[in-house]
């Protein structure tokens, strides 16, 4: 192997304000997307409760639309694709913010929220019928009994899905690189064609990525723990 | 109080309750029992439409549960405990208690504060009003459960096994419980295997078995002398 | 959309083949199937090292895993790029260095699923094993191993399904699987992307359909035995 590490030339030509720009491109975009996939997603979840047949149906297709094709393609489809049929005077309104970082969060919030309404149900399944049984019993109705027993638990139950959904959706912000918008790796990749450093700059973008997963992770597990309560009668 | 006009009722093709014409007075305490898959569990939760019914009439106080008016606002005066108690594990006992009465306006915070103190004490558990369901035994859970289905002031209390999920020594406590309501006068309906309760406390006993009610009789009657020739196998198994 | 279809379907299907490298669908899928069966042994592996007492092959396999779930998969990518030229001492195709950080990704996600599925099984069977005579090794091979690879196979299948999808991600570096053809066709059309884009999803789609089906019946002819992937 013939190459010497020189970490040093990161540090000149303002590579370390590329750096932390694309870093907090990422997190703006891991930011706004999960807050989307969450509100989109727990509607849809409440919609599906709802048993209304045909609503039923678009929302499964909605779901099976984002989660069988690739994050990628979504991307591009909403890059390219909607962006050319989209009228001039909305395409100028987007393109204060930046065409590539709205389509792209676009898109990363739609996927992501249909995983994450596919976690709510499954976390609402999973709740006991006794459980709305016992609250309609004591004459709640159901949207009381949903928001006062069924939610709150499900809610706690999908806590670690709902951590791997953003540790997922906090990885596919990688993605937007591939139309262009620098966020952490595009940067790296800005800085390794300026360089030629590519083990320094790679080393740096993958601490970078591997310290916010890691906090992610410890994040969520610490929150389950703290809302976990003991459901087995002694 | 509860009367039973002609009420069937089928899963599919299997018919659960055939035809039950019957009538609950008000104080009194009925014990429903007979062999398992009778149709005893599922009479009971036909009461508060937890199973709906495909041919009859319910009437509770009056009020057809099956008719036009509001079935929330009937379920609320009528009190109904699970055999797996159903506490909200997301909120302590007193929660518990004071979610329904608050969120359904029929008091007010403080009002229900102390309701629900004053029902914990009745069924000795006013130390445990912080606690969470899930740090109770079975038998606490169970009368946490009945506490909770009085904060409601029902006019009628339903019983649905509610000691068949106990470990045998906690069964005392809840029918302790079960036995002071009978004595001020509840009207109940008790689903249970506990023969010595039926003995005690009930006024009328019914025997079910495939779906109808195949004998009403006061306890002393019933199980000195049970009528029919499968309410004393019954009463012959459960003695082994 | 049909007319795009019908003008530059053999495009889509298999690249530029035979005057290029094999591409488009079929690259996807034949990629897929590459990577995922070459990273099986490895999830094995790091599965079996993530369940082991000895830290000397715990830390490691923890770490790649670890290293796997922390990093997009674009990095993976890129770091491949720019290692196995190294190691290799040769400049490297696209499609290589796809199927290499394909397969240290897919292994690290398949060893989750198998490590979930060795411990799923009831201890009982590590317990008899041991009680014959068997070695840790021996039981593992022979009963705890075959037990739990087949539990998993539904779980196995899915992680198919996202390895198709993770191989859009060639596009980026020029690997002529689906996504790249389909970019290739709307540099030649220009002025349809949006048709070009919704065609390109829903062939993703409409193929990930059918593996999902695939899927829902094997599960069902194994008597619907589920596994809770990691």
């Amino acid at each position: 192997m013939n190459y010497t590490l020189d970490f040093g030339a990161l540090l000149g030509n303002g590579y370390p304000t590329l750096i932390l720009g694309g870093l907090a491109t990422t997190l703006q975009m891991t930011i706004l997307a999960w807050l989307l996939a969450f509100a989109l997603g727990s509607l849809l979840a409440v919609l599906r409760m709802l048993n209304i047949r045909p609503l039923n149906y678009l929302i499964m297709l909605y779901v099976a639309f984002h989660r069988n094709v690739p994050m990628l393609v979504h991307i591009l489809l909403w890059y390219f694709g909607v962006a050319a049929i989209v009228p001039a005077a909305i395409n100028d309104a987007i393109n204060v913010i930046g065409g590539e970082f709205f389509y792209a969060t676009v898109a990363i919030g739609l996927v992501t929220s249909a995983y994450v309404s596919e976690d709510l149900r499954s976390a609402i399944r999973a709740i006991p019928r006794g459980q709305m049984e016992a609250a309609r019993s004591l004459g709640l109705n159901y949207l009381q009994a949903m928001r006062k027993v069924i939610l709150p638990q499900a809610f706690k139950i999908s806590i670690p899905p709902l951590t791997n959904q953003t540790l997922l959706l906090f990885k596919n912000t990688s993605l937007a690189m591939a139309i262009g918008l620098i966020e952490l790796t595009g940067a790296g990749r800005e800085i390794e064609s300026a360089t030629f450093k590519t083990f320094e700059i790679y080393f740096v973008v993958t601490v970078l990525y591997l310290a916010i997963s890691l906090l992610l992770m410890l994040a969520g597990a610490r929150l389950s723990k703290r809302v976990a309560y003991v459901t087995k009668t002694r | 109080m509860i009367e039973f006009k002609n009420v069937s009722k089928w899963y599919g093709d299997y018919l659960a309750l055939d035809d039950i014409n019957a009538t609950v007075r008000q104080g009194e305490v009925l014990v429903v029992c007979g062999p398992s898959g009778s149709g005893k569990s599922t009479l009971i939760r036909t009461i508060n439409r937890l199973e709906p019914i495909q041919k009859g009439n319910i009437l509770v106080d009056g009020a057809d549960v099956y008719g036009g008016g509001s079935l929330d606002e009937m379920r609320s005066h009528i009190g109904f405990v699970f055999q797996s108690f159903n506490l909200f594990p997301h909120m302590n006992v007193r929660e518990n208690l004071m979610m329904a009465p608050v969120l359904l306006k029929r008091m007010g915070k403080s009002q229900a504060r102390d309701h629900a103190h004053a029902l914990l004490e009745r069924v000795g558990l006013g130390h445990k009003a912080d606690a969470y369901p899930g740090e109770l035994s079975g038998g606490q859970q169970q009368r946490v459960a009945i506490a909770r289905a009085l904060a409601m002031k029902p006019r009628i209390m339903l019983f649905d096994e509610p000691t068949s999920a106990l470990d045998p020594e906690m069964v005392n406590e809840v029918l302790l419980v079960m036995k002071s309501l009978a004595a001020e006068g509840m009207t109940m309906v008790c689903v249970t295997h506990e023969m010595n309760f039926a003995r005690d406390v009930a006024d009328t006993v019914w025997f079910m078995d495939a779906g109808r009610i195949v004998e009403q009789a006061p306890p002393e009657q019933f199980f000195a002398q049970a009528q029919t020739e499968r309410a004393r196998k019954f009463l012959a198994d459960i003695r082994h | 959309m049909l007319e795009i279809l019908s003008d530059n379907w053999l495009l889509l299907l298999v690249g530029q083949w035979p005057n290029g490298p094999m591409g488009g669908l079929v690259a996807t899928v034949g990629l897929a199937l590459a990577s995922l069966a070459l990273a099986f042994p490895i999830g094995v592996l790091l599965a079996l090292g993530r369940i082991s007492s000895h830290k000397i092959f715990y830390w490691p396999a923890t770490a790649v895993v670890y290293l796997v779930r922390g990093l997009p998969l674009i990095m993976f990518i890129f770091w491949a790029y720019f290692f196995l030229p190294l190691l290799i001492g040769n400049s490297v195709s696209g499609v290589v260095t796809m199927a290499a950080a394909l397969i240290i990704y897919e292994g690290a996600y398949l060893s989750e699923i198998i490590r979930s599925g060795i411990q799923a099984l009831p201890a009982g069977q590590m317990e008899a094993g041991r009680s014959l005579g068997l070695s840790h090794m021996q039981t593992m091979r022979k009963i705890v191993l075959p037990q739990a690879l087949y539990n998993t196979i539904p779980s196995m299948l899915s992680q198919f399904i996202s390895t198709v999808k993770e191989t859009s991600l060639g596009f980026v570096i020029s690997v002529h699987e689906l996504t790249f053809a389909a970019a290739q066709v709307n540099n030649m059309l220009l002025t349809k992307p949006f048709e070009v884009f919704t065609l390109l999803a829903l062939t993703y789609f409409v193929l990930n359909l059918i593996l999902t089906g695939i899927v829902k019946l094997v599960e069902a002819r194994m008597g619907g035995t589920r596994t809770v992937t990691a």
